[in-house]
């Protein structure tokens, strides 16, 4: 009976799945439609989109937070052994 | 052999992208730009040696298509390009050492999926998403949260792992990422879910509940 069910309104298991797709890029007609069916009838799976795409904006977050907090320096040992690699280079071309 | 192809019209593209005249001072490349370079790619891969090879392998590559270059809107940009391009690369490379057998992943997908749905496809008791206590706003500020999850992601198998890594340092099609891996497209999204359900349940737990 829940198979069949299932077969309308999706399992929580195919839910989460198209919720993680649907993160990333335009869903099916029909697939957009049993998920929105879906989401009006489990909380779980409103919980779990809501936190996923929570899980997505921290991980953006993070790359920008480390891109402009975080600055490096090159040991000067590094520096100059890229040069000599770079002058070497540039008498090849 | 497809990214081969890739990176040479990556930088025969790159030159007509920019505009205006020719003004390349290779020689002051690691003076003006490598602390910089290096930072970035630090932030993207967290691996000092990697970061310091992508660096150099980032001006030797520019070197190469200096001839190609035939003007720059700024030099700096188009080093930075030419840097992300490596550590997409890289990530790519690092991606498909790790075999993505198609057939494989289908067979043991009832045995993962079995921690976290019952056999009606229903969320299993430990497994069903509880409401996270903290409000979500506040702890986005966090950076503690940020790291959490990067120790979540650590915990994930390999080749999850990279996938992830890849999606996150490049928003690349889809496709193109499947091809590249040489996975289907639906393996890829079977691949992104247990990743994300991972995810969810491991900072659920060591975060938002500990």
């Amino acid at each position: 009976m829940k198979k069949l069910m299932h077969l309308i309104v999706l399992s929580c298991q195919r839910a989460s799945f198209l919720i993680e797709k649907s993160n990333n890029k335009p869903l099916s007609m029909i697939d957009k439609m049993q998920l929105a069916w879906h989401l009006g009838l489990c909380e779980k799976c409103v919980l779990y989109k809501k936190q996923s795409l929570y899980i997505e904006t921290v991980l953006k977050q993070n790359q920008i937070n480390l891109t402009n907090l975080k600055a490096f320096k090159l040991a000067d040992q590094s520096k100059e052994r890229i040069k000599k690699v770079i002058e070497e280079e540039i008498t090849k071309l | 052999m497809v990214q081969v192809y890739y990176s040479v019209f990556f930088l025969l593209y790159l030159p007509i992208m920019s505009s205006s005249e020719t003004n390349l001072q290779p020689k002051q490349w690691v003076q003006m730009y490598s602390d910089a370079l290096y930072s970035y790619a630090m932030s993207k891969t967290d691996k000092s040696e990697l970061a310091e090879d992508l660096v150099q392998e980032t001006f030797l590559s520019a070197l190469n298509s200096v001839k190609n270059f035939k003007g720059q809107s700024s030099e700096k940009t188009w080093l930075f390009a030419i840097l992300k391009f490596k550590i997409a690369d890289y990530y790519r490379k690092a991606s498909t050492k790790y075999e993505f057998a198609n057939s494989k992943l289908s067979k043991d997908e009832g045995d993962f999926m079995d921690n976290y749905f019952n056999q009606d496809g229903e969320w299993t008791e430990s497994a069903s998403p509880k409401s996270w206590n903290e409000d979500a706003s506040i702890a986005l500020e966090n950076k503690e949260l940020g790291i959490a999850l990067n120790d979540c992601i650590e915990k994930l198998a390999e080749n999850h792992k990279q996938l992830v890594l890849l999606k996150m340092v490049e928003e690349t099609e889809t496709e193109i990422v499947c091809k590249e891996l040489n996975i289907t497209p639906t393996n890829y999204w079977v691949i992104i879910h247990r990743a994300k359900l991972q995810l969810r349940a491991c900072i659920e737990k060591t975060w938002f509940k500990a």
